[in-house]
């Protein structure tokens, strides 16, 4: 009954006790480990790197890419892959923005229902077309890609969206109890989406799809609801992410969020998630998404070329799947 | 044991940079600027380095960290926020979008970092100053010049650069200046190439395909995206002395096709750029006793004390008689 793929999943939280049990939690928790060395090489080069204000930027930099990661992580973990995300955070921004300008001013709630609906509806569209048709989940999403953009061009007219209302743009610039709007928001996605996964009946179901289909179909698993549901997951977030970068950049900008999907699936591998499904966990995106975010803030502060960043994120992420092919032989 | 071992290969890695970039930290303290351009295509590139080759960057007073925007407004905004939490001294900042500019030239003002803009423009008041040449001033003297060209009759096309940067916007206003005044020229097609050469080439070639014979000029932009039609042109085995094109820039390529008569193109002067955002930069910061080093300022630009708000650096018309004294 119980499917085989809930083994693999990060075991709970326990103090370890003896070699081997130590050796078993670096390498469920090995990428929490690089992250605290690539801090302590970070702060070692430059002296800004520990200070109180530089980590607010680099969570506050890092919310846009985490949201849009934790969602494509519920997909990657169901053995599809999520491409239309940066495209769907265009369009979700776009179709909130417009109705939060000054000269179409709409209650805020209004303008976030709508981009979030958008955003699921196509991610329902993506859930959809895999599921019920069986198609390739890259395929299916780099067409959604494709067409998103295009219709956030013709919605936008080509144009930029600015002249955004306060209350729209203090999703981006405002913040709760001292901390940044956007940190508080991928704070409270990471909290719904790690219970989800872990507590919830779905939750499980998400691994078990990704771990072996069919034997999830025969346990009584409704896998073509699942997988639906996870692409609709992705979709939601993807428009979460898109208001916030709206509200950052103040104005909704028809070319926002291209190859942001990479930068997000870039974070679901590094954090350790199987690109084979059934395995990976949301800290571990969140923390993938942290050393991406980090690394493009510490080289930044060291004055090196993006130049040579680029170079140096391609590496981590091939380093990060050679880890995770060597540990499943 | 994998986990560990990638753990110290981060640690080397990261120790090894630290090292390499503690190797060099000058004794006095020199005023550290941060250059932010919106990406780094060739003119840009060439900005930045002729920032690099100004005597206070040369001799150490100033400090040059470049951010590179990678074309993304919120790469800017992050970058905006690293250089305020950094305590930087100034700013010399070319938008990639004139409305997301805003508020981090908002912020940076709000912490007492004085911006100077260059190359694009920004919907913002609170610029130091601006040093850049006047783009609708650019727009208008190339539809003038082809209007002329074409005896004041006639169709044209219009390649683009990406909708909303602020080039695109003033250039394009310039034009349509020149055009309402001259009903006899009518454009047929108006796309945007997005200052790519590749994306210029593919749009006239269909336009080419559209609209065969009836193209009777093309303006573009910038001198990539004329650089792409000129191909396109060739490629169908069209003179392209038979269509005049003109464009701006004037990078080496575009001085190339001035010389075969095949382009006419404004010189944008990217030391001018570069070098008098620096100056007045370390005018903002260290006040009125500083004396400007830019060749520009004996050489066409007014310094006026470093306290005008804009600065508009000249433009200089590339034809086949003087591009010679620009071909490297």
């Amino acid at each position: 009954m119980t499917p085989a793929a809930e083994t693999r999943v990060l075991p709970a939280l326990r103090v370890p006790t003896g070699l081997d049990a130590w050796i078993r939690a670096m390498k469920s928790y090995g990428i929490v480990a690089a992250f605290v060395v690539l801090c302590a090489a970070l702060g070692f080069a430059s002296d800004a790197f520990f200070t109180w204000g530089n980590w607010t930027n680099i969570i506050r930099q890092t919310a846009i890419n985490g949201i849009l990661a934790i969602g494509v992580t519920f997909v990657i973990l169901t053995k599809g892959i999520d491409l239309s995300v940066g495209s769907i955070m265009a369009l979700a921004g776009a179709v909130g923005a417009s109705l939060a300008t000054s000269a179409n001013p709409h209650a805020l709630w209004l303008s976030v229902a709508s981009a979030c609906a958008v955003g699921a509806g196509l991610g329902a569209v993506n859930g959809l077309t895999v599921a019920r048709w069986s198609l390739p989940p890259f395929v299916v999403t780099l067409g959604m890609l494709s067409a998103a953009r295009g219709i956030t061009f013709i919605f936008c007219d080509g144009r930029p969206i600015p002249n955004l209302s306060e209350s729209f743009l203090a999703m981006g610039s405002g913040d709760v109890l001292g901390l940044p709007m956007p940190i508080v928001l991928l704070a409270l996605t990471f909290l719904a989406g790690w219970f989800t996964l872990r507590y919830t009946v779905f939750g499980r179901h998400v691994y078990a799809v990704g771990g072996s289909e069919k034997s999830a179909r025969t346990s009584g698993v409704r896998v073509a609801r699942v997988v639906t549901l996870a692409y609709v997951i992705s979709g939601l977030l993807a428009a979460l992410a898109g208001l916030v970068l709206t509200a950052r950049t103040t104005a909704a900008l028809p070319q926002a969020g291209v190859a942001y999907e990479l930068d997000a699936i870039a974070a679901v591998v590094i954090g350790g998630t199987s690109l084979a499904g059934g395995v990976g966990t949301l800290t571990g995106t969140l923390f993938g998404a942290l050393i991406i975010g980090t690394i493009n803030n510490g080289l930044d502060l060291m004055g090196v070329s993006s130049y040579y960043q680029q170079i140096v994120k391609g590496a981590i992420i091939v380093g990060a799947v050679l880890l995770d092919a060597s540990r499943r032989k | 044991m994998n986990t560990l071992k990638t753990a110290a290969a981060s640690a080397a890695a990261g120790l090894a940079i630290a090292l390499a970039c503690h190797a060099g930290i000058a004794q006095t303290r020199p005023y550290r600027i941060a250059v932010m351009p919106f990406g780094l295509p060739e003119y840009m590139s060439k900005w930045s380095a002729q920032m690099q080759d100004h005597p206070m960057v040369k001799s150490g007073k100033v400090k040059l960290t470049v951010l590179d925007g990678k074309f993304d407004p919120l790469v800017q905004t992050n970058q905006m926020e690293t250089v305020i939490t950094e305590k930087y001294d100034a700013v010399i900042f070319a938008p990639m979008d004139f409305n997301a500019a805003t508020a981090p030239i908002a912020k940076a003002t709000a912490a007492k970092i004085p911006v100077v803009g260059s190359v694009t423009r920004a919907d913002s008041d609170k610029l130091f100053a601006y040093v850049g040449t006047n783009d609708v001033e650019g727009g208008r003297l190339i539809a003038e010049h082809l209007v002329k060209q074409l005896g004041g009759k006639g169709n044209v096309v219009i390649l683009e650069g990406p909708i909303g940067n602020s080039p695109q916007l003033l250039r394009q206003k310039g034009i349509q200046q020149v055009l309402a005044a001259n009903p006899g020229i009518k454009v047929i097609a108006d796309k945007t190439a997005n200052w790519s050469r590749a994306e210029g080439l593919t749009v006239m070639e269909n336009w080419l395909s559209a609209y065969g014979g009836r193209i009777n000029g093309v303006i573009a932009h910038n001198d990539e995206m004329a650089l792409g039609a000129i191909e396109a042109m060739k490629a169908k085995k069209i003179d392209p002395k038979t269509i005049p094109v003109v464009a701006i820039d004037g990078i080496p390529d575009g001085q190339r096709a001035v010389k075969d008569g095949n382009l006419f193109t404004l010189y944008k002067d990217a030391s001018a750029e570069g070098q008098g955002a620096m100056d007045l930069a370390v005018r903002a910061v260290t006040g009125a006793a500083y004396k400007p080093a830019a060749e520009v300022w004996s050489n066409g630009l007014a310094w006026r004390d470093g306290t005008a708000r804009q600065y508009d650096v000249p433009w200089i018309a590339l034809t086949p008689d003087n591009v010679g004294k620009y071909l490297r």
